[in-house]
């Protein structure tokens, strides 16, 4: 397993952890009657998502990046963002077509919104990442039993 | 100068002019008749949709090559860039009000589409630029 997938391994391990944890706490305030202002605390936890330079640093005299990796990393990126600007999209169509353009939303529902937006780019791209290595190493083994065929 | 640079020209020169008589509209009408009439100025960035006519009025002639390798990589990385920029835009667009606001106050619906508008827009500026800037840089190497 190369670097970058890795890393995308890693961040979508922590992104479906945090999720869950979020849910969970979001549930136990609300059910329990305790401060929102709790919520921060397993907010926090998102932190990790940045240590994942430190737990695949690049080593010295190896090759952990190459053409490839550029391209399937930048594909990824590219994928992340358009699904991130179409949700986005139909997020605020729906909001304007089932609230109406008179009624309000608290700007905090615009943290929210994108919060959630990094998190759908993160996850998006983390699994573009991970599929598109899993496709090439399908059509590097199929080429590779095409080519012991032939011999 | 290829097909794809004069594309990106007719955006980065459309786009600022359609945002400045937005802004320039806007600005008059409200001082002048104020608040929900001097969102008829907005109406201005309309005029950025002419770029979008810019692919028919620079059509493919037969002199044009196929693209490349080059153009390819360009056509990417621009494409990034803009995404990247309308991103960075949403997320400045969402935590302004908050900040300025504060987390008690809220907002009308009306606005959201713009925050969308602002995306797009800043998406297709962006793309321009980035293809333009790549574009020149190769051309100097190439030289």
């Amino acid at each position: 397993m190369c670097r970058l997938q890795k890393l995308a391994w890693y961040q979508l391990i922590v992104l479906v952890l945090w999720i869950l944890i979020m849910a969970v706490s979001t549930a136990v305030i609300h059910y329990k009657n305790l401060n929102g202002e709790l919520i921060t605390i397993p907010l926090l936890f998102g932190i990790v998502i940045r240590f994942d330079r430190a737990f695949f640093p690049l080593r010295p005299g190896k090759i952990e990046y190459d053409e490839r990796d550029a391209a399937i990393q930048q594909k990824s990126l590219n994928i992340a963002y358009k699904t991130f600007m179409y949700t986005f999209f139909f997020g605020l169509l729906t909001a304007y077509l089932i609230l109406g353009s008179r009624s309000s939303i608290p700007t905090s529902a615009l943290v929210v919104m994108i919060l959630g937006g990094a998190i759908l780019v993160r996850l998006v791209w983390s699994i573009a990442v991970i599929v598109q290595y899993g496709i090439s190493r399908k059509e590097k083994l199929s080429g590779g039993l095409v080519h012991g065929q032939g011999q | 100068m290829k097909r794809i640079q004069r594309i990106a020209w007719a955006f980065v020169i459309i786009i600022p002019i359609a945002v400045m008589l937005a802004t320039a509209g806007t600005t008059i009408l409200y001082f002048k008749y104020g608040w929900p009439r001097a969102a008829a100025g907005l109406g201005f960035l309309g005029l950025a949709g002419l770029a979008g006519a810019a692919p028919a009025v620079f059509r493919k002639d037969a002199e044009s090559s196929t693209p490349d390798e080059r153009d390819r990589m360009i056509s990417k990385n621009a494409a990034t860039a803009g995404f990247a920029t309308a991103y960075g835009i949403v997320g400045f667009a969402c935590m302004l009000p908050f900040s300025l606001l504060g987390p008690k106050a809220s907002i009308e619906v009306s606005w959201l589409p713009l925050i969308f508008a602002g995306a797009g827009l800043s998406h297709f500026f962006a793309y321009s630029v980035a293809i333009l800037v790549q574009y020149g840089r190769g051309g100097k190497d190439n030289e």
